[in-house]
């Protein structure tokens, strides 16, 4: 009976050791796959940054004026608002072929 | 051990017991003391094992070196954003070139090579840099472009490596005005609202490109805004042939500045020229004479303290003599002058005639209450404190009284103005978005002032003897004053050296925006016919800013509704103005 029990508990030691280790490989390999994963959220924020601030840079209002203008676009006048109620009645919509 | 056994009665038998449950029946002493033994020892037991698996889980503490720790350490500082959310200043990762000067072979040729490829480097300092040997670490170029990396990347010399760290970039470049103020070499915060992020805690120390965590600062400034004051003012500068310029544009009742542009102006992205004497923020870094743009206060004293109708005379006939100094009227009309005339016409005898009546204290007690006195600030530091006259006697407080002897910076005196036509509460100056309309402080003058002066401000603008006649934007009812100061130098004032300002207002019934303009030294063009007054030159300055600016903050011109030709253009097809 009590060989039994001696037996029983060197496998249960033995058993649990391996559980203990295989659950340790992978909670590191989890852990290099969340700094992989950090590491490429920050590079991402950092290229995003970039991209917004050239994006910022293009969009600059000297530029978009100057493209505007080339457009044959000015500044908006005192003469061109008008009331909606003032526009003329939208035509009826073109029944569709 | 073997003492104790020695002393006792059965050494041997409590040592190998030959039947431990037979024994324990029979002796239970003995009996005990195997089960404490054994008790002890699976304690140990348990605790050795506890330590493997605490071990084998955790893992024992990690030693951590990083060798860059000392060095190199940068600021990463929160986005700073105009009213829209349009990005002022950002931090961007961008690489950093130091050398370890222990792994340098050729000293002579990377110093070579580097002065080739930066020619601001000087070879000197590259050579005491690189020349210690047992340094490990010297910057020599913080801040590279990438094609520059690229570049030194392909010198292939050993001893030169990059550290990446954050940068600070404008992408609006001159635009983001002086007010966002300047960093030093490890991005912090020298001046400015940079310095204000960082007296806010909104920047942190970092080792290595780190996005910032704080939030971004939202400024009160409308890019699309600051762009077309810009514009204008750089047109009125090259017309009027002036050289310098600022303006600023207010909401008169938070107090938020929506545009501010001082010319000539300063690029952060180059710090070193940003720092030059004529780059001065004339807006806030200086104070002037800012000549008869006062008169709005002077009349108002009389409406609020004197509790004058705008209908009310002075006798404006003669100069005024004090001793030596005479005052003039630039076009006298030797008779008496109401109120309103006073402002519409500019006159300087009348307005020292109101701050005579008033006397020196209450005129001194009320700018005082305006704030004109003070030293005030806005988030991006200490706004340039007045100048005010060491002696205020009566000739003082006839000068002051139509803007010489005080002299204020321009966003003081459109601080006061504000205060003046909003309905009277004080305000204060912010660069920052105001969520929330702010209580008002103090009131400074009655309703009724306030609603006298803004009538009166039209009324230079709509007048037929009104100075301010071409400021005067349809559908906007501009209300303003013009202001020619002259210029103090050290012998005197100069006549052809003045500051030329327009304050205008918007719309003067009920204004949201104020527009101070002031042109630093205008020339005699034929545009004006060879004159420097306001009148004209600042006057349609300040009219073509409020044209601009005023569609772009949202604000509707009155006539839309009935505009009667709103039909005729929606059917043309084409903005009337493009052919131009």
């Amino acid at each position: 009976m009590s060989r039994l029990l001696v037996l029983l508990a060197v496998f249960m030691a033995i058993g649990s050791a391996f559980a203990l280790y295989s659950i340790k490989y992978d909670t590191r390999q989890l852990e290099q796959r969340v700094n992989a994963s950090q590491r490429a959220a920050e590079k991402a924020a950092l290229d995003i940054a970039v991209l917004k601030s050239e994006r910022a840079y293009l969009g600059r209002p000297e530029r978009i004026e100057q493209l505007a203008r080339e457009q044959g676009l000015v500044p908006i006048g005192e003469h061109q608002y008008a009331r909606a109620a003032a526009a003329p009645p939208t035509p009826p919509r073109q029944p569709k072929r | 051990m073997a003492m104790s056994t020695a002393q006792t009665a059965q050494p041997r038998r409590w040592l190998v017991p030959q039947d431990v449950t037979g024994s324990c029946g029979t002796n239970r002493t003995e009996g005990r003391r195997l089960l404490v033994l054994c008790a002890a020892l699976g304690l140990v037991f348990a605790a050795i094992g506890a330590q493997v698996v605490r071990l084998a889980i955790g893992g024992g503490e990690t030693v951590r070196l990083s060798a860059a720790q000392p060095v190199g350490q940068n600021y990463a500082r929160a986005d700073i954003l105009d009213r829209r959310g349009n990005l002022i200043a950002t931090d961007i990762d961008a690489p950093s070139l130091f050398a370890d000067p222990a792994l340098v072979n050729d000293l002579d040729e990377v110093i070579d090579k580097l002065v080739a490829l930066f020619p601001d480097l000087k070879a000197q300092d590259l050579r005491q840099a690189l020349g210690d040997r047992t340094r490990r670490f010297a910057w020599i170029r913080r801040g590279l472009t990438p094609i520059e990396e690229r570049r030194v990347h392909e010198l292939g010399l050993p001893g030169l490596a990059f550290r990446r760290e954050p940068r600070r970039a404008y992408p609006a470049g001159a635009l983001s005005g002086h007010f966002v103020g300047l960093v030093n070499v490890d991005n912090k915060g020298l001046s400015g609202i940079e310095r204000y992020i960082d007296e806010k805690g909104a920047s942190e120390l970092v080792a290595g490109p780190v996005r910032p965590r704080a939030a971004p600062v939202r400024l009160s400034i409308d890019l699309g805004a600051q762009h077309a004051v810009a514009r204008e003012l750089k047109d009125a500068m090259s017309r009027y042939q002036a050289n310098a310029a600022s303006a600023l544009v207010m909401d008169v009742d938070s107090g938020e500045l929506l545009a501010m542009v001082s010319l000539p102006d300063a690029d952060p992205n180059q710090p070193g020229l940003a720092l030059a004497p004529e780059r001065l923020d004339k807006l806030t870094g200086g104070v002037f004479e800012l000549g008869s743009i006062f008169k709005i206060l002077t009349v108002a004293l009389a409406m609020d303290d004197l509790s004058a109708s705008p209908e009310r005379f002075y006798d404006a006939s003669q100069p005024l003599r004090f001793g030596r100094h005479t005052i003039n009227d630039l076009h006298p009309l030797h008779r008496p002058l109401t109120v309103r005339e006073i402002l519409v016409r500019s006159s300087n005898v009348g307005s020292a005639m109101i701050a005579l009546e008033a006397g020196r204290d209450r005129q001194r007690a009320f700018l005082d209450r305006l704030g004109l006195l003070d030293h005030i600030q806005t988030e991006a530091g200490r706004i340039a404190p007045p100048l005010v006259p060491p002696r205020w006697e009566e000739i003082e407080t006839a000068t002051i009284a139509y803007g010489h002897g005080l002299a204020v910076s321009p966003l003081q005196f459109a601080t006061a103005v504000a205060s003046l036509v909003n309905g009277g509460i004080r305000i204060r100056p912010t660069l920052l978005r105001q969520e929330t309309q702010p209580v008002g402080e103090a009131r400074v003058v009655s309703k009724r002032t306030s609603a006298y002066v803004r009538e009166l401000l039209r009324a230079v603008v709509v007048d037929p003897h009104g100075t301010g006649k071409r400021a005067d934007v349809p559908g906007y009812d501009v209300g303003g004053k013009t202001g020619t100061a002259e210029i103090p130098t050290r012998g005197g004032y100069q006549g052809d050296a003045v500051v030329s300002s327009f304050l205008a207002i918007t719309p003067a019934s009920a204004p949201r925006y104020l527009v101070l303009v002031s042109l630093f030294e205008p020339k005699g063009v034929s545009e004006t016919q060879g004159k420097i007054t306001a009148g004209l030159n600042a006057a349609p300055t300040a009219g073509r800013i409020v044209a601009r600016v005023a569609p772009l903050l949202g604000l509707l011109p009155r006539d839309v509704t009935t505009a009667p030709h709103a039909q005729d253009h929606s059917s043309a097809g084409v903005p009337r103005s493009s052919a131009q």
